[in-house]
């Protein structure tokens, strides 16, 4: 058979519609889906591989986590399952080694079959409403105690389904129908995705998506190998440090950039902890990848053409490649302290388009308890910290980065839970000075009405966000309470009615030198109260200093 | 402008006229005691929107021989609130809030719009830090004042904001949905100490829970209400001046008509009142029709906007984005929380620009020429290829057809526009006008069958109703893209938005937040909710001149299943509620969650946040049946000209019909192109053509398999043979 090529025009449409029927299938996903994590924050992704598990297209709704992770899923199924696949099948599994990195990421891989061949996957992986185990957010020690651990296995066979793995995980999780619904949810996305794929090969006549995901794949890498191009070849270094679980872990990069390509090694980082923040090795590859993405491609949509540039080494059994049993249910908490250093090394040979480290992760604050009246509840309270500065401009002010939730109104929390806040207020200076500010963080403060328990989990405490490029660093995170008692960042505290807790978000880190900065925007910071003083362009003039005018 | 209608007398009969101000021109579309239904046209007067509105209105009461004391009502419908938005042109405007919480405005709801792009913009607040001033006071979630309003601090703020010059005050403070007195009081003090600055109270635009949306949303109408204020007073003086002694009634985003006393106390409401009529007008072509689903698909110059009518009613949404930074994109805009017309905007039109993308493939849009310098064959210096070029070379526009020949299009730098890129590109001419004409097609149907599937609809039962100057152009391949089998271009495409005004009805709604478990809930007090605001709405009603006994009241609630963050509109049953009535509200609460989700988890607990009352008058009467037939389809040929379709692959001479002396009832088979000033349908080989009574043209898509045996025997002599130039 010869290779079919496709001209600009038809090559534009294609891909046009791959994209839109991941989007479309994402949207049947979320909109299907009971889980509120999946339905209010997107924790998801739907994708669309050729039959080699190449992604051709992935859901514009994702998270950074889910960058080239579920096709290794795939790919994974495709050397177990060779050739035997039949129209009907559906495959699962949530192995932290296998695609995501954590065990609440449930894979769904769907094959697609088009005049009787097989030409594709649909594959989708969403966050559940539970998956047994501990409750999320608990300090495990192993992989084993945070819930129902699915290998991959064929979930239908043939349009048959296979009863056992379903009874297992019924009988595994805290609110099986939900669970159930969500994976039905995730079949019926890749069905109709599966179904329009087709619908596209017998319009334009496509025996293969081999020809098209080579267009799509080589146009994607060539548009991130010419971004490469005035990127100096060399070897820099980068290492960013967390707070961590009682002890502090560090984020050690050599990033190689050599013939427009990028090599990324970790050696030097953190061994693996018994703390649930570690990251498998290709949950590392999807927080490198997604930083890369953003400093130099991002508006080329995901595909396995903008991973071919990108290699990455991590010592075994280090935080970054933890391998079992490790615990890695919040191994968020090392993915965005490790993109901060890829953003870093970046500073080094990409400096325009990179930026400076973000107070992040999160400060996360679970309340439960019980009412007055006897009622339980359980609410969250995300605060978020300031992004980090980049030369075309400052860091944005509390801002959920590199995820994307969002936080839970006031009024609400106040509905819920026996609380009364205080405060929620940018907290001037907190932002890394530089020619680029870094964004600011927050202080929300919060005083208790009735009995309650608040798990703390605050990073950036002792080791905030630092500047680049001469930037000052990020003011650090923090928990205090009024009445003075010590406070661990990450632990469970009881509060007794009227104490006032008080939780500070990091700032970000700032780009470039502070006497570099514009006097009209020093002084529209100062008129704004975002800064209070700044350091001068000439050590001898002292800092500026300004107020701001209020009522209070 | 329109002719006559025959048998209509002046004074006696109550005349309404629905008023849109677009970019080029004002459309005017006036409505007989009968219901009859003329459109008229003038040229926009940007330095003075409403001069045009006189000039035109005076000149069609005197063409249509109208004493103006017949004109009962004006409707009217306008962009230029969220143009100020936008300009950020709005009010001087500061924020008076509860202490300590300043910076919700900004902190806002803390997610980000792009995963990937570090370079995204925001909207800046509308206030800045410096004039958003907490004072001391506090009510809990009971309702509770816990620190009562320090009056001295209030004073303090008025003085401050006297100082900045302050024009427009919002005064938003926690819980004031639940106990507005604080607020209240403090709007008072303000209005004693500066009694020229406007005050916006949160908890009066919008008593309802979450903090950062009731604030965001008490600012913006802050920001907009001095301007609406005046201009919805300049608008009734020219009404009078034009000789109308009409009521003059605002379309609000919800696609209701309002009072302009009413749209000035809450001007917010009327931010999206432009994009609503086109959504109105395809309620009321479908009703005509007698379709239950009609996607409304509306193409301009520099978007396209997509609309689904789902049983006969457009989806409503209790939120929308204003001044997005970037053009449809969700998330980049302000948000604000009072309901509109659930519709989405893409970055397609036919002034969107065409160009080599980083990747080398051909993009179109979303940048766009706009109207100034506008596409390259407009000859007014815009150089870069646009869709408009694309169109004129594939023979779909006339160079002297488009706008009535009253604007001739430069062929020639249209063709050298897309040649440059054709070369950049290794595409032929043609191939890139094709090539730019489809993927636009593309972006359009593959963003509107997103939209359906967010809703959880099929986008092949829904057939196409299109309109706007460059909708009728690609709403055949559009419609082919998305699989529906039939499209719909009205009569008058190009001011469909201004019929949409006339076919509103006069609506209010109010909304209360009680949030409760349901099985918890007190009914009595429930009970009092409603009757607050069936109250308050049968006296904006009222006062909008609806008499009682034509006044709808419905009932709504927004309910959750316990522990969710996001709540489904649901109908309540009308009469006493109590707790007897729980598991009628059950069921349709599971009722809509399974339409919308597929699914309802029956054990779970519901709770309910917010109660709501829409109350509406009578749907207004109009008949745009008065279509009359002008002559046969041999005069309606105005001539031929070569255009390009697939189905051919390459030129074919197609005839051109002048739309305005089609008759209903006319049959005819593509290829054909159908002119009217504004706009033009592009009919492709072998699809089957009907003009219904309303003059609207029904194109039936023709499946290229059972083509041939379907219409064969339907074939007049009208149909025109199909010859090939190429």
């Amino acid at each position: 058979m010869s290779t079919p090529s496709f001209d600009k025009v038809t090559t534009s449409i294609l891909w046009a519609r791959l994209l839109s029927l991941v989007d479309e299938a994402a949207a049947t996903l979320i909109r299907t889906s009971y889980s509120a994590i999946v339905r209010e924050i997107n924790d998801m992704t739907q994708i669309l591989t050729d039959d080699r598990g190449w992604t051709l297209a992935q859901s514009s709704v994702s998270t950074p986590g889910f960058v080239g992770t579920t096709a290794l899923g795939v790919r994974r199924f495709i050397a177990l399952y060779g050739g035997n696949w039949r129209p009907g099948d559906v495959a699962i599994t949530n192995d932290p080694w296998v695609v995501t990195g954590h065990l609440p990421d449930v894979t769904i891989v769907t094959p697609v079959f088009h005049r009787d061949r097989l030409v594709a996957f649909m594959a989708n992986t969403a966050h559940m409403t539970d998956i047994g185990g501990t409750y999320f957010g608990s300090n495990t020690r192993e992989v084993f105690e945070e819930g129902l651990r699915i290998p991959p296995l064929k979930l239908v066979d043939g349009g048959q389904r296979v009863e056992p793995v379903w009874d297992f995980i019924r009988a595994n999780v805290r609110m099986p129908e939900q669970v159930l619904g969500d994976i039905n949810a995730q079949m019926a996305a890749n069905d109709q995705g599966a179904r329009v794929v087709a619908a596209i090969m017998e319009e334009y006549r496509l025996e293969n998506l081999h020809a098209l995901a080579a267009t799509i794949h080589d146009a994607s890498d060539r548009a991130l190998s010419d971004a490469l191009a005035d990127v100096t070849e060399g070897t820099y270094h980068a290492d960013v440090t967390g707070d961590g679980y009682g002890e502090p872990f560090t984020i050690a990069l050599s990033l190689t950039v050599k013939d427009r390509s990028l090599h990324f090694d970790f050696a030097g980082s953190s061994p693996q902890q018994t703390a649930p923040i570690n990251s498998v090795i290709q949950y590392t590859r999807a927080y490198v990848a997604f930083a890369t993405k953003c400093v130099f491609v991002p508006d080329v949509p995901n595909n396995e053409g903008l991973l071919r540039r990108i290699t990455v080494d991590a010592p075994a059994r280090s935080i970054v490649n933890a391998l079992e049993p490790a615990p890695v249910q919040s191994r968020h908490v090392v993915g965005m302290v490790l993109q901060g250093a890829v953003f870093k090394a970046y500073a080094e040979c990409a400096p325009s388009r990179t930026q400076a480290d973000s107070g992040t992760p999160p400060a996360i604050v679970t309340y439960h308890g019980t009412k007055p009246d006897g009622a339980p509840y359980l609410t969250y309270d995300f605060v978020n910290g300031g992004v980090g500065g980049k030369s075309f401009g400052d860091g944005r002010s509390t801002k959920s980065y590199p995820s994307n939730l969002a936080n839970i109104p006031i009024e609400i929390i106040e509905s819920i839970a026996p609380l009364l806040y205080l405060e929620q207020r940018l907290i001037p200076d907190s932002g890394g000075v530089g020619v680029r500010r870094g964004g600011l963080g927050q202080r929300k403060s919060v005083r208790a009405l009735h009995p309650l328990s608040a798990v703390l989990l605050v990073d950036r405490f002792a080791h905030p966000a630092e500047g680049v490029l001469g930037g000052g660093p990020g003011r650090a995170a923090g928990a205090y309470l009024a009445d003075g008692r010590p406070l661990s960042m990450k632990s469970e505290i009881v509060l007794a009615p009227g104490d006032v807790l008080t939780i500070e978000s990091a700032g970000g880190g700032g780009f470039g030198a502070a006497a570099e900065r514009s006097r009209e925007l020093v002084q529209r910071d100062l008129d704004d109260g975002y800064i209070t003083t700044w350091p001068s362009p000439t050590e001898k003039d002292g800092a500026i200093e300004g107020g701001r005018s209020d009522a209070g | 402008m329109a002719r006559q209608p025959s048998g209509t007398r002046k004074g006696s009969a109550s005349w309404r006229v629905g008023i849109d101000i677009g970019g080029t021109f004002t459309d005017f579309v006036i409505v007989d005691g009968q219901g009859r239904v003329q459109f008229g046209k003038v040229l926009t007067t940007p330095e003075d929107p409403l001069r045009a509105v006189i000039d035109g209105l005076r000149r069609l009461l005197i063409n249509l021989q109208v004493d103006g004391a017949a004109v009962e009502h004006v409707v009217h419908g306008t962009t230029l609130f969220t143009n100020a938005v936008i300009e950020r042109k709005g009010a001087r405007t500061a924020l008076l809030t509860t202490r300590g919480f300043e910076d919700v405005l900004e902190i806002g709801r803390e997610q980000r719009y792009d995963l990937y792009d570090l370079h995204m913009l925001y909207p800046e607040p509308l206030v800045p830090r410096r004039l958003r001033i907490g004072v001391a006071e506090r009510t809990d979630h009971t309702g509770t004042v816990l620190t009562s309003l320090d009056e001295r601090d209030v004073a303090r703020a008025a003085r401050i904001f006297k100082d900045h010059g302050i024009e427009s005050l919002a005064v938003g403070f926690l819980h004031s949905w639940q106990n507005p007195e604080n607020e209240r009081r403090a709007g008072e003090i303000v209005r004693a100490a500066a009694s020229d600055i406007e005050i916006t109270i949160s908890s009066e635009v919008l008593p309802e829970i979450r903090e950062y949306e009731r604030i965001s949303t008490a600012v913006l109408n802050a920001y907009v209400q001095p301007l609406a204020r005046r201009y919805l007073g300049r608008l009734r003086t020219s009404i009078a001046e034009a000789g109308a002694a009409a009521d003059v009634h605002v379309m609000t985003s919800r696609g209701h008509l309002t009072t302009t006393a009413e749209a000035e106390r809450t001007a917010v409401r009327l931010i999206e009142s432009g994009p609503a009529g086109g959504c109105l007008a395809a309620v009321y072509h479908a009703r005509e029709i007698g379709l239950d689903n009609l996607l409304a698909f509306d193409m301009g110059g520099t978007t396209a906007k997509a609309c689904l009518i789902h049983e006969g009613q457009p989806f409503v949404s209790n939120q929308f984005e204003a001044a997005r930074v970037v053009l449809g994109k969700r998330g980049s805009g302000i948000p604000v929380r009072v309901p509109a017309i659930d519709l989405i905007e893409i970055g397609s039109g036919g002034g969107s620009i065409a160009a080599k993308d980083a990747l080398g493939l051909l993009r179109v849009g979303p940048r766009s020429a706009g109207a100034d310098p506008g596409p390259a064959c407009y000859g007014r210096g815009g150089a870069e290829p646009t869709v408009t070029d694309a169109n004129l070379i594939l023979g779909y526009l006339g160079a002297n057809s488009f706008l009535g020949g009253d604007m001739p299009l430069d062929v020639d730098r249209g063709r050298r526009a897309i040649e440059s890129l054709a070369r950049e590109l290794g595409l032929g001419t043609v191939e890139a006008a094709l090539g730019i004409h489809r993927i636009v097609n593309e972006s359009m149907a593959n963003a509107a069958r997103v939209h359906a599937l967010e809703k959880g609809k099929d986008p092949r039962n829904y057939p196409l109703f299109a309109f706007g100057g460059a909708g009728p152009i690609h709403a055949y391949d559009v419609a082919r893209l998305l699989g529906t089998a039939t499209v719909i271009v009205p009569k008058g495409a190009g001011v469909t938005s201004a019929l949409g005004f006339l076919a509103a009805p006069v609506a209010t709604d109010c909304v209360r937040t009680y949030l409760t478990a349901l099985d918890a809930a007190n009914w009595q007090h429930v009970s009092q909710l409603f009757a607050d605001m069936e109250g308050e709405a049968m006296q904006r009603l009222s006062a909008a001149g609806v008499v009682q006994r034509d006044m709808k009241m419905e009932r709504s609630s927004d309910m959750r299943f316990v522990g969710q963050g996001f709540d489904v509109t649901v109908p309540l049953p009308s009469g006493r509620l109590d707790a007897s009535r729980i598991g009628e509200v059950i069921r349709a609460f599971h009722e809509i969650y399974k339409e919308r989700y597929g699914h309802a988890a029956l054990d779970q607990k519901l709770e309910v946040v917010s109660w709501r009352v829409l109350a509406r008058g009578p749907e207004p009467r109009i008949d745009i049946g008065a279509w009359r037939p002008r002559g046969d389809l041999g005069a309606a040929l105005k001539g031929h000209r070569p255009a390009y379709f697939t189905a051919v692959g390459g030129f074919a001479e197609t005839p051109i019909y002048d739309r305005d002396r089609l008759d209903p009832g006319t049959k005819l088979q593509g290829p054909a192109l159908l002119e009217e000033r504004e706009s033009t349908v592009v009919v492709p080989p072998r699809a089957c053509v009907e003009v219904n009574p309303m003059g609207s043209v029904i194109i039936t898509l023709s499946s290229e398999s059972e083509t041939a045996s379907q219409w064969t025997s339907m074939e007049s002599e009208r149909c025109q043979p199909l010859r090939l130039t190429r």
